[in-house]
């Protein structure tokens, strides 16, 4: 029942929120569809930035919302072409347009109804490169920025010159294209793959913005339970990518693993807005890890590496699992913190 | 230990490049030295300028003539003329001088010996002393060069309100826009990586990236006073209070090394389940750096990662620091005193809004006026800014040379 409301629940958002971010994209809204809850703002008298942030975090945090300061701080930011909130802080005595102000507050109804900041401003930035961010496309962590660490950490320990690496689960594509953006020394060739097309199309769209169309290609395809890999479309790449013959230095993913039944205490900005089944792992959360560990058995190189990010329950089974099943020839080498001190990093060897 | 002889290293090198140029200027101006003596004269003169007064003054001579009796072993040597002594373009130096002046004593002895060559040996005398002056310059830029690093790539600037209360915080606002349109003007790249507000400012800490950034700023740290009527004063009384700027190099990644196990790095999402179980866009960044118990804070970036690069990279630059304050070593002694860093609780520039004026206590007429001018526009601040950094560098080099006649004593 619950599940279904919030189905329900999620439809509607998403929908209106698809319609509130196009409208916001374009600048330029005279009129806002605005949900029921929210309360018109034409009475909120204002006129410097400063104000502007006061009386709009009073709102938000009057209405619950989370992070208000930090959330009209971004979109402020956001509004006046900026991606530091430390600029706001200089811009406080500084007059918005009447354009301005406008966007400002249908992006502001946006927040009310609980959208994630990093959609409404459309951007966020990932180590050092910034994404375009799409509902419902998965937001990337910071904590992934510490997987990115540690994948860099492997590529440099490596020996050779020439390094294929598959990405399972791309998302807005922030694994891939901070690695292939970062590694400049070494011959870097990503293939990123996602089960959602519009992941998919993201990752692509990114990617150009970045100029690593030669390193990275974007592939539609879906991990089976069985642990082989269906292909549905190449995005853009070479056209005879063979998943089940292909081998790879490095696998790394970020799968979802949050158990399904703790989905339905995430806040609303996760469980609302951003695509389930980039977050739900199953009744253990293990439901994609398992195959990708049958995947990565196959499909890494004697001495490649896989690495997970996961639930801090995991990292124990997953040893478990390799050394139930020697045959995988996987070897659990290391489990690693973030930055929560959370067992969250799980790196995993291929031995010959 | 380590870190001190990473640090000569640094300045050897540095120091090489500049023997290397002063080289090549030589090399190009012997047709000159041919041609005529006296003109090559007065372009070197040109080019150093910096040491010119120098030369001439009672103490340097007595600095050079105590380096020369130590070189030719005949009193003790301090611990800070061996020093100099074992830089490496020194002993060349000194030996030419020493043949310069053996010639004048061989040319004193031949003019004795006949009077007609008298007028001759003198003037062959003062080609002689010219030479002699034009070597005793470059030890003395020697010297004074080893302890310069000006070519530092960032600078970590610090404004904070001193006492004063609210009006010193409003104060130090006022000076962060004024160090804002400053860099502005000379087109430095700025990165702000705190900022504390609340009614005022109550702390900024800024990165700028140029490699004239501290020859362009060094001169701003220390304490800076305000005599107004403050916006808060109801009865019209003028207030006097102070900010506290502070203009620090960042180090090279050489210069210091932090242990991971000393640092306790700390985020705001620390609590909870985080991962895919939360969204949250705060990003700042505090690093406790446990030795010391040194924090610094970052949020300039949106990425969290960022701002732990930029947090460490602070850090580094207290900790560097502190480390110089710590050294008593005699060329880190120079190394400070070129750095300007005595000046850190020294009162240095009073800003009068009532009788709109600005003076700078550090040089004489340091007077100028249009203080609206000069807090919005970075042009003012420059010229001031390259008046201090002529007087100041006098003034420094003559300190050190003092420092060096005291080791003798």
């Amino acid at each position: 029942m619950l599940f279904r409301c919030l189905s329900g629940a999620r439809t509607f958002f998403s929908v209106v929120s698809a319609e509130a971010c196009i409208q916001c994209s374009k600048s330029k809204i005279i009129t806002f569809n605005r949900p029921t809850r929210s309360v018109s703002t034409t009475n909120v008298q204002y006129s410097t930035v400063g104000e502007i942030i006061e009386q709009w975090s009073d709102r938000f945090k009057k209405e619950g919302i989370p992070e208000p300061v930090e959330s009209i701080e971004h979109i402020v930011a956001h509004v006046i072409g900026t991606s530091k909130i430390l600029d706001v802080a200089n811009a406080r005595n500084k007059q918005l347009t009447s354009d301005q102000r406008d966007t400002l507050d249908s992006l502001c109804e946006c927040r009310l109804s609980r959208m994630p900041v990093q959609y409404i401003i459309g951007e966020w930035d990932f180590r050092n490169i910034t994404l375009k961010l799409v509902p419902p496309v998965f937001i990337p962590r910071p904590e992934s920025e510490m997987l990115v660490h540690y994948v860099l950490k492997a590529l440099n320990s490596s020996e050779n010159k020439g390094q294929e690496i598959l990405e399972v689960g791309c998302g807005s594509g922030a694994v891939s294209l901070a690695i292939a953006h970062t590694v400049t020394d070494k011959t870097v060739n990503c293939i990123a793959i996602d089960s959602n097309p519009d992941a998919c199309e993201l990752t692509k769209e990114n990617r150009d913005r970045l100029n690593l169309q030669d390193r990275v290609a974007v592939v539609h395809a879906t991990l089976k339970d069985n642990g082989s890999i269906e292909l549905s479309n190449i995005l853009s790449g070479p056209n005879d990518i063979d998943f089940n013959s292909k081998t790879f230095d490095l696998i790394v993913s970020n799968p979802p693993y949050v158990p399904t039944k703790q989905i339905s205490t995430l806040t609303p900005e996760i469980k609302i807005y951003e695509d389930l089944t980039a977050l739900d792992g199953g009744d253990d959360g293990l439901k994609v890890i398992k195959p990708l560990l049958k995947y990565a058995a196959t499909a890494l190189k004697p001495g490649g590496r896989l690495l997970l990010e996961v639930d801090p329950s995991h990292p124990e089974y997953i040893q478990f699992f390799t050394k139930k099943y020697p045959v995988l020839k996987l070897q659990y080498e290391h489990t690693y913190k973030d930055f929560c001190n959370n067992d969250r990093f799980v790196e995993i060897l291929k031995i010959s | 230990m380590f870190s001190l002889k990473e640090c000569s290293f640094n300045i050897c090198q540095y120091y090489r490049n500049f023997t290397i140029t002063s080289k090549l200027f030589e090399s190009r101006c012997s047709v000159l030295f041919n041609l005529n003596k006296e003109v090559n004269l007065s372009v070197q003169q040109l080019f150093c300028s910096k040491v010119n007064s120098l030369v001439t003054d009672e103490n340097v001579k007595k600095c050079l003539n105590h380096l020369m009796n130590a070189y030719q072993g005949n009193n003790e040597k301090g611990a800070s003329i061996s020093e100099i002594l074992k830089l490496s373009e020194i002993p060349p130096l000194l030996n030419d001088k020493i043949k310069i002046i053996e010639n004048i004593k061989s040319l004193n002895d031949f003019a004795c010996e006949n009077e007609e060559m008298k007028d001759l040996a003198k003037e062959e005398e003062s080609t002689y002393m010219q030479q002699m002056s034009l070597v005793d310059e470059k030890i003395l830029d020697v010297i004074l060069q080893y302890g310069s690093v000006d070519n530092y790539d960032n600078v970590i600037m610090e404004i904070a309100p001193g006492v004063g209360g609210q009006e010193a915080m409003l104060f130090a606002k006022d000076l962060l826009a004024m160090y804002i349109s400053y860099f502005e003007h000379l087109g430095f790249t700025y990165e702000i990586l705190e900022l504390l507000e609340s009614s005022g400012l109550r702390k900024a800490t800024l990165l700028i990236t140029d490699s004239n950034a501290f020859k362009k700023l060094k001169y701003e740290s220390g304490v800076h006073r305000v005599q107004r009527i403050p916006a808060t004063e109801k009865s019209g009384r003028i207030h006097t209070s102070t900010a506290v700027v502070s203009v620090l190099p960042e180090p090279r990644d050489v210069d210091i090394k932090l242990e991971e196990k000393d640092l306790i790095i700390e985020s705001k999402r620390a609590s909870g389940a985080g991962g895919q179980h939360v969204n949250t866009t705060d990003s700042a960044i505090r690093i406790t750096h446990v030795p010391t118990g040194k924090i610094v804070t970052c949020q300039t970036s949106r990425s969290q990662i960022e701002n732990r690069k930029l947090a460490l990279r602070k850090l580094k630059t207290i900790l560097f620091e502190e480390q110089l304050d710590k050294q008593i070593s005699f060329i880190n002694k120079i190394r400070k005193k070129q750095m300007g860093q005595r000046l850190r609780n020294e009162k240095i520039r009073t800003y009068n809004f009532n009788q709109d004026r600005l003076t700078d206590h550090r040089i004489p007429n340091g007077t100028m006026y249009n203080l609206k001018e000069f807090m919005e526009k970075g042009e003012a601040l420059e010229v001031l800014e390259d008046r201090l950094h002529k007087d100041m560098q006098l003034k420094t080099r003559l300190e050190i040379i003092e420092e060096i006649i005291n080791q003798f004593k």
